[in-house]
Order: structure tokens, then C-alpha cells, then sequence
């Protein structure tokens, strides 16, 4: 019976092709798929972050030119200290990172739009995803490996498409990475002195966003499938690791919101340039020309088809380092997830409400305000899965014998931002709180703070942790844990600052300083703070780049399971050989996902493929 | 391979998971227990059906923008005539035919028979192409009589929501085409058919709300068959 | 990936032509029925709903025989059936914003 089992296994089993370029470039296995989107968003990573290195230099830049203009307008013209002012001013005025307001516009937009998509959306899904989704629940592969790879190279596509935007004439779009109608719908707002997003920017802008929704959506299928069809024996739903779990929820509801925002940007493509008016309002003049002669349409229309997308791609992001946070927790406090089940059924719980809150991004836009009620509403009931899930970290660790490695701190870290920057949420998803808050700095402190940086932590952990699986070589701790609290501490003051320029009132999206409250010395010196330690915080990414050359070129050798982990991924080799388990024999699961230190147990774990008799029969049932 | 785990593992194994297992062990015949198709579907079926859910939920985000465009319009213009009516009555009366053709196709493909299923797909197939056809017609009369200036709101509707589900068909099309040949070739089996198949199915059912919302819903009967 | 193969049988639901043909006449019938209603001048809203209960008891014909979905298993239908249904219906929250731009449209129209 087992040679049957076996001859069958020849017949099923795909061997590695030889040639490198199907083997690694244009390759279906997905752990080499997954290293790629997470290549793909490491780049991603350090473009959006340069980008944003630009613009805080040009802002404080603005904020001391304010400033001297200040002091200039005391002093007569033509005196010598008149004389000294203003060739400062000149200069500042023509440093290389100066930028014009819609040069600046267009950097913010391209800075948003590439870390949400390119890297927030691919990097947990696509990337750590990819890579352990079928290893977590025992498969060979993932469903599609086909559509696997068309996913990521339709992805690649949308990366260099948005990139070609920066190259085109017109420059880069300036709509704001949630690209609002008119200004993006308008297709030559040019002939006025402003230069508008006339040119083919916006239009690559919609057409990578498009070619991402589609490669998101095969993407989410397969993901779906994967975890529903190809668990191995004994991997009930919930023997699941709550990384699979989160995936699973994040598939879902990518499958179901791209298919909007596919919508709200083909309508938008079809406006900028086939003279439909879906979003286009009547008495709009632009170089006064009137646009449409009709009523015309709605910008409302957009903001309600991008936010019905726009929230759930927060979950998107958010959800995968949730699930990684939950996993790392137990795994470095050595005790089971505190309330598994509330565990999947928060996640479930987030996943579903994500859909019912998105006109909080909309109380300002003029909406209807019985249904900003019942938004605010919704968004409030969304505190309380957030709040089981963050509990659940806390009951997990307490009193647990906790190991301080780098995993752990980014773990740790992750929830420690979520939940300052969820607090931020509180205030602002109360509608009339918001319309104060609105479109200031305190949106950007709140957004960056649980959707930015929480999720970039959780990739952090992700990177770390599973590192020695993908490539047998340990990650340097030293490095790993000055990298965790520069990054950590430095975050924590941008955004908390952030938030404190926003109680100010400070607008965002402002390249200059038109209001005078704008350039007082508070502003002027948060500003400053704020830009001084982001240079500070991107620098620090450069211990984590060379970490990860250090560690590849000359790290310590890995065991298959250096953190002593439960999850099937421990089982197999480090790295994996290319049919995931050694001669493509599924192991058969018998224990939970997160059975540590079961009481009279052999040792402090059970892993999940551990013979039944390993947890004694004295121990009390798991969850 | 479970089976040839359990024949290695030691017998005395079975007993001591007996000892504690049926409290909370999981029942190894439950359709979720791993191992199997909870659904007991094919996977490329359940595959096909996910892309349905979320490419109708695209589907309903234009219509609903389309309505969104027409409730916010006092004076909406019914465009349509009797004429028009009956050639998109026409238009879903073909669809619904090479439906038909569709479900015949799949049942001859789950019998074996291969040439029949084969010749039924390509039907199925040309009625996709003479939908396109008719439709295309339509669209430059259409396009003919369109007024001066700003397009007017009711054919942006009309064009978007035609145009993705006559994107639809086109892929359709060649994606039956393709099936067919390679089911015919002994490339493809059964199961490729019957995906095929959902999709068309699915491509059929868009129709059968465009149809009213779009035309029945814009037409002014009074107009009679004249353009 | 053996053991799936081996152990998934699609449980084949016998070929019924007579139910096929008779769920193509029904929805023939029930276009013809919605055709006839567009001569009858109903009220908009009465004919939209009247239009989209027809139209969403053809696609119940086409989804339960024509896709199959009637014979497959009940877990499959809950699973994809109520998640689609309701993220669709979840964008009619859009529609207290077109009305109220009818108004303003209606207050600035010289002919209200």
C-alpha cells in the first residue's frame, strides 16, 4: 500500500525545473514567488521611505523661509542685515530638495500609493503569505501555482507602470493616493498656471491601480482555495495558526473590494479620457472652459467606491501582522494563545465590520448625516473585536517566561502601535470629532501610526522570524535589536508629534506655510523634530539592510526550528526543499497550533505533527 | 500517504489517542478535517466561483454608480424605443440559447462524450459571437445619433455597463474557443468544460440584470420603432 | 497533493434535460414578462423592484441549475451565496447621497 502511495506520488509530485529561469525568475513554486513580492516591497519600502525623507526636508526647508520672510518684513530693504536674510532665503529657495507645490503633491501621491499598495498590500500577503501558507497548512503548493505566478508578475507590472509615472510628461499625479474626482478627473486642467495632473501621470497612476486590483483578486482566490482545499490530514479549521487564519480573512476581503476599486478607477480612466462624466460635477469651469454642459456626475460617487475599497484595505494590511503578532506572542511568552477562538472570531469580526464603516473617511465630503451617524456608529463597534485581540496579546504573554528575541520586540512593538495609533481612531471615527480633525495632521499621525508602521513592524517579525526558515542562516540578534528600537523609538516621536501638530490644526497635503499660525515657532519647531528624526529613523533602516546582507552572506547556520515553534514550516528543513516536505510526504497533524508547555509534557512544545501520545493524557484539552 | 504514516507508526499508538482522544479530538470524517475537499468540489470550480463572487460584486458597483448618476437626476431621459427593445430582446434571447448549448456541452463532456461536448462548446461559442455582433451594430447606430458636446450622463452609463459585459463575452469567446479546441486535443478534461462553463453561465446572468436596468429601464415605448 | 486527488469524487448529479429546458422556457417567459412591462408605464420605482425580483429569480434559475449550485453541497452555498449578496446590498448605502443631490438638482431646475 505505501509503494501504491509512493508510485502515486511520482505521478503527482512536479520536480524543480533545472533552468534558473524557470526555476527562480519566472518560476511557480511558490516560496520562490513569495521571496519575490517581498523583494518587490522591500524596494517598494525604500522608495516610498525616501520619498518621504524628500518632502519632510523640503517642509522644514518652507518652515525657515517662513520664518526669515517674517523677520524680513521688520527690517529695511537694502540694509545689510536685509541683505543677509534674503540670500538665505534664495538659498533655501534653491537647495536641491526644494520642491513646487505640485511637485510636491506629486511626490506625497506617489509616496502614498506605493507604500499602501506596493508595499503594505503585497508584502504580508503576497510575500510572507505566499511563502507559508501552504507550508502552515501542509500542502505541496499553493491551488493555482500558475495564477500564482501571474499574480506576481501582474503586480510587477503595476510597480513598473507606477513608477513610469514619475518619467512621463506632466510628472507624477497629484491627486492624493485616494486620487479625488474632480482634480483627477479633470483630463487638462493645464493653461491656468496650474499644472494639473494634465498629463499621462494620473492616467498610469489608474492604470497600475487597475492591473493591481486584477492581480490582487487572483491572488485572493488562490489564497482561499489554498487554505480551504489543500489542509492536510488532521489540519482542521481550527488547527490552523492564526497566521493562516488572518491570511484567510485578508484573501476574503481582498476578493471583495478590489472588484470596487477595479470600478471606481475604470470609471475614472473613462472619464479622464473617453469624455464620459461619472465624476465630473456640472459648473465645473476649468481655464474657463465649462466641463460638461449636463448635470454631470458626482465626486461623491468616487470618494464612496474608493472608500468601500479603502477600508478594507486598511484590514488588509493590518490583519496579516495580527495574526504574525498572535503567533510570535505565544511562541516567545511559551504559552498558548489566550481565547484562540476569540481570536479567529475577532479576526472574522474585523474582516466583516471593515465593509460597514467606510463613510468615516467621508464626514467632511458634504455626505448625508443620518448615514455619518450610523457610520460613526459602526466604526465605534469595531473598538470591540480590536479591543479582544489586543487583551488576548496581553492574557497571552502575562505571565508567561518570555524570550526576549528580536521577533518577540517586533511583536511586541506591533501591538504597542496599534494601539496608540487606535486610540487616534477613537477620536476621529466620531463624526463630529472628525470634522475638527479632519484632512489635519492628526489623520496622518493616526493613519501612519496603525496602518503604516504597526504593519511594517509586523514585516519586520515576519523578516526575522522566518528568516532562518527561508534561508538556514540566523539573522544577527545585536543588529536586529538596535534596528527594533531605533526604528520603534523613532517612529513613535514622528507620529506622536504628528498628532500633536494636528491638535494644532495643521493641514495636511500643505507644501508651504500659507497661514501664519503655520510658521509660529511651535509649528516651526515640531516640524523640525519631526524631520530630524525621520532622516534619524530612515537612516536606522540601513542597519536592517545590512543585517540582511550580513546575515545572508555570513549568519549563523539555522536548525530547522532555532525558535522552537509548533507550526508545520518547523517540520521541514531550513530552507524547504522544493516539494516544501521531504520527498513531498505530507506530515499529518495531530495537536493544535499553539501547545506550549503543556503540563507533563516532554518538553515545553508539542508541534502540530507530533505523534498523538506527545501531549499526555493528563493535560487539559487544548483551547 | 496518512495511510502509510499510520501503518509505520506503532500499534500501541492507537490506544493511548483513544485514551484521551474522542473529547476533543476532531471527528476524521468531518469534511473539514483536512486531507479532503470540505465542498467536494473541484478546486478550479471553486476557484472559477470565487472570481464569479467578486467580478459580480464589479458588476453591481457599476450598476449601483449608474443608479447613484440616475437618482441624483430630476429629469433622467428615457432614451430607449420599441426598436431598440426588440434588439436587445433579441440580443438576450441568443444568450440565453447559447446558455442552453452551454449546460448540453458540460453534460456531454461528464458523459465522455468528447466530439459532442466539443461541438456544443463551439456553439455555445458562436452564439457569444453573434451576441458581440448585434451588440457592436447597436453600439455605432448608437454612437451615429449621439448629440453634439459632452457626452450625456444615461449613454456613459450605457457604454460602461455594455462595454464591460461585451468585454466579458469577448473574453468568453475566445476562452470557450481555446477549451473546446484543447478538450477536443485530449488536452483538457471535464472539469475545464465545466469551469468554462460557470463563466458563461455567469456572463449570462450579468446580462440578465444589465438588460432591464440599462434598457427597460430607459425606454420610452411611445417612441415606437423608429431611430 | 496524492490523497486530495484520490479522495475528492465530485458527486455527480444525474443529467436532467427536461430541467434544463424547462428553467431556458422559464426564462424566455420571464424576459418576455419584463419586456411586456416596459409598454405597461409603471412607475419607476414600482418597475425597478418588479424588474430586479424577476431578474433575481432568473438568476436563482441560472445559478441553481444551470451552475449547478442546487446540487452541490450546503456549506459551498452558505459560503459564497450571503458573503456576495450582502457586500453587494451594502452599496445601496451610497443611495441617501444621490438623493440628496436630486435635490439640489430639483431646487436649481427652472421645471421642477
Amino acid at each position: 500500500m505505501s509503494s501504491e502511495a509512493a508510485a502515486e506520488h511520482a505521478v503527482h509530485v512536479h520536480q524543480a525545473p533545472t533552468n534558473p529561469i524557470w526555476r527562480y525568475v519566472f518560476s511557480t513554486d511558490h516560496k520562490v514567488i513569495g521571496i519575490q513580492y517581498w523583494i518587490l516591497a522591500l524596494v517598494s519600502a525604500f522608495v516610498g521611505m525616501g520619498l518621504s525623507v524628500w518632502f519632510r526636508l523640503h517642509l522644514l526647508n518652507q518652515g525657515h523661509v517662513a520664518q526669515l520672510t517674517d523677520q524680513l518684513s521688520l527690517l529695511v530693504e537694502g540694509s545689510a542685515d536685509y541683505n543677509a536674510i534674503k540670500a538665505k532665503i534664495d538659498a533655501l529657495q534653491t537647495a536641491w530638495y526644494h520642491m513646487e507645490p505640485s511637485q510636491y503633491l506629486g511626490i506625497l501621491t506617489m509616496h502614498g500609493t506605493i507604500l499602501v499598495f506596493m508595499v503594505l498590500t503585497t508584502a504580508p500577503m503576497g510575500g510572507f503569505g505566499n511563502y507559508f501558507l501552504p507550508i502552515q497548512v501542509g500542502a505541496l503548493d499553493m491551488a493555482f501555482p500558475r495564477l500564482n505566478m501571474l499574480s506576481f508578475w501582474l503586480t510587477f507590472l503595476s510597480f513598473v507602470t507606477l513608477m513610469a509615472a514619475f518619467f512621463v510628461p506632466g510628472g507624477s499625479p497629484n491627486a492624493g493616493w485616494t486620487g479625488y474626482p474632480p482634480l483627477s478627473a479633470v483630463p487638462d486642467s493645464q493653461g491656468n498656471g496650474y499644472q494639473g495632473p494634465g498629463g499621462w501621470g494620473q492616467d498610469l497612476w489608474v492604470l497600475s491601480i487597475a492591473i493591481f486590483c486584477f492581480a490582487s483578486l487572483v491572488g485572493a482566490i488562490n489564497f482561499i482555495v489554498t487554505t480551504l482545499d489543500l489542509r492536510t490530514k488532521g489540519m482542521t479549521l481550527m488547527r490552523m495558526p492564526l497566521t493562516c487564519w488572518a491570511w484567510f480573512v485578508t484573501a476574503i476581503l481582498a476578493l471583495l473590494s478590489f472588484a470596487v476599486l477595479l470600478v471606481a478607477g475604470l470609471l475614472l480612466l473613462l472619464d479622464r479620457n473617453l469624455g464620459t462624466s461619472f465624476y465630473v460635477p456640472g459648473d465645473l469651469f476649468v481655464s474657463n472652459k465649462l466641463l460638461v454642459d449636463h448635470k454631470g456626475g458626482s465626486p461623491l460617487l468616487f470618494q464612496h467606491l474608493f472608500w468601500f475599497f479603502g477600508h478594507p484595505e486598511v484590514y488588509i494590511a493590518i490583519v496579516p501582522g495580527m495574526g504574525l503578532a498572535s503567533h510570535l506572542l505565544s511562541s516567545f511568552a511559551r504559552k498558548p494563545v489566550f481565547g484562540y477562538r476569540a481570536m479567529v472570531y475577532a479576526i472574522f469580526g474585523i474582516g466583516v465590520l471593515g465593509f460597514f464603516v467606510w463613510g468615516h473617511h467621508m464626514f467632511q465630503s458634504g455626505m448625508s448625516p443620518y448615514v455619518a451617524v450610523a457610520f460613526s456608529v459602526m466604526t465605534m463597534v469595531v473598538g470591540v473585536p480590536s479591543a479582544i485581540k489586543t487583551f488576548n496579546w496581553l492574557g497571552t504573554i502575562w505571565g508567561g517566561n518570555i524570550r526576549f528575541q528580536s521577533p518577540m520586540l517586533y511583536a511586541l512593538g506591533f501591538v504597542s502601535l496599534f494601539v496608540t495609533g487606535g486610540i487616534g481612531g477613537i477620536f476621529l471615527g466620531q463624526n463630529a470629532v472628525d470634522i475638527y480633525f479632519h484632512d489635519t495632521y492628526f489623520v496622518v499621525g493616526h493613519f501612519h501610526m496603525i496602518m503604516g508602521v504597526a504593519a511594517i513592524f509586523g514585516m519586520f517579525a515576519g523578516t526575522v522570524y522566518w528568516f532562518p526558515k527561508v534561508t538556514g542562516k540566523m539573522m544577527n540578534e545585536p543588529l536586529s535589536q538596535a534596528h527594533f528600537w531605533c526604528t520603534f523609538l523613532g517612529v513613535n516621536v514622528i507620529f506622536i508629534v504628528m498628532h500633536l501638530m494636528g491638535l494644532e490644526g495643521h493641514p495636511r497635503r500643505y507644501s508651504g506655510f500659507a497661514f501664519e499660525f503655520l510658521s509660529s515657532d511651535y509649528m516651526v519647531r515640531m516640524h523640525t523634530i519631526v524631520t530630524h528624526t525621520a532622516i534619524f529613523t530612515a537612516s536606522a533602516q540601513v542597519l536592517f539592510l545590512i543585517n540582511l546582507v550580513y546575515s545572508l552572506a555570513a549568519g549563523k547556520k539555522a536548525g530547522d526550528n532555532p525558535w522552537e515553534s509548533t507550526s508545520l514550516e518547523w517540520a521541514t528543513t531550513s530552507p524547504p526543499p522544493f516539494e516544501n516536505f521531504k520527498d513531498g510526504v505530507l506530515p499529518e497533524v495531530h495537536h493544535g497550533p499553539y501547545e506550549y508547555s503543556v503540563p507533563d509534557a516532554a518538553k515545553d512544545y508539542i508541534m502540530q505533527h507530533d505523534p498523538p501520545e506527545a501531549r499526555p493524557a493528563t493535560a487539559p484539552a487544548p483551547h | 500517504m496518512s495511510e502509510a504514516t499510520a501503518a509505520v507508526a506503532p500499534a500501541e499508538a492507537a490506544p493511548a489517542a483513544a485514551a484521551h482522544g474522542p473529547a476533543h479530538a476532531p471527528a476524521k470524517d468531518d469534511p473539514w478535517y483536512g486531507g479532503r475537499h470540505p465542498f467536494a468540489i473541484d478546486s478550479k470550480k471553486f476557484g472559477m466561483w470565487l472570481f464569479i463572487a467578486s467580478d459580480s460584486i464589479t458588476f453591481a458597483a457599476i450598476l449601483f454608480a449608474y443608479t447613484y448618476v440616475r437618482l441624483s437626476d430630476p429629469d433622467w431621459p428615457l432614451v430607449f424605443n420599441a426598436g431598440s427593445v426588440a434588439l436587445s430582446t433579441l440580443m438576450t434571447f441568443v444568450l440565453l440559447t447559447s446558455s442552453l448549448t452551454m449546460v448540453l456541452g458540460v453534460a456531454a463532456a461528464n458523459a465522455g462524450k468528447r466530439k459532442q461536448a466539443a461541438l456544443w462548446t463551439f456553439a455555445t461559442a458562436l452564439g457569444g459571437l453573434a451576441f458581440i455582433v448585434i451588440h457592436a451594430w447597436e453600439w455605432s447606430h448608437v454612437i451615429h445619433g449621439l448629440p453634439e458636446g459632452p457626452l450625456p450622463l444615461m449613454w456613459c452609463a450605457f457604454f460602461t455597463a455594455t462595454g464591460m459585459h461585451m468585454l466579458h463575452v469577448t473574453v468568453g469567446f475566445f476562452y470557450l474557443t481555446i477549451v473546446g479546441l484543447a478538450y477536443l486535443g485530449g488536452k483538457f478534461k471535464p472539469i475545464d468544460i465545466e469551469v468554462a462553463g460557470l463563466y458563461w453561465h455567469f456572463v449570462d446572468l450579468v446580462w440578465m440584470f444589465v438588460f432591464p436596468m440599462i434598457y427597460l429601464m430607459s425606454t420610452d415605448m411611445t417612441k415606437g420603432f423608429g431611430h | 497533493m496524492s490523497d486530495h486527488a484520490a479522495e475528492h469524487h465530485e458527486e455527480h448529479h444525474e443529467f436532467n434535460l427536461k430541467e434544463n429546458l424547462a428553467v431556458w422556457f422559464g426564462l424566455v417567459a420571464l424576459t418576455l414578462v419584463e419586456v411586456y412591462l416596459a409598454y405597461v408605464h409603471l412607475p419607476p420605482a414600482t418597475m425597478l423592484i418588479t424588474l430586479l425580483g424577476l431578474s433575481a429569480i432568473k438568476a436563482a434559475g441560472i445559478m441553481g441549475v444551470f451552475m449547478h449550485l442546487k446540487f452541490e453541497r450546503v456549506s459551498f452555498v452558505l459560503t459564497l451565496v450571503p458573503l456576495t449578496i450582502v457586500t453587494i446590498a451594502l452599496l445601496a448605502i451610497m443611495f441617501p447621497d444621490a438623493l440628496r443631490l436630486y435635490m439640489f438638482h430639483w431646487i436649481g431646475s427652472p421645471t421642477p
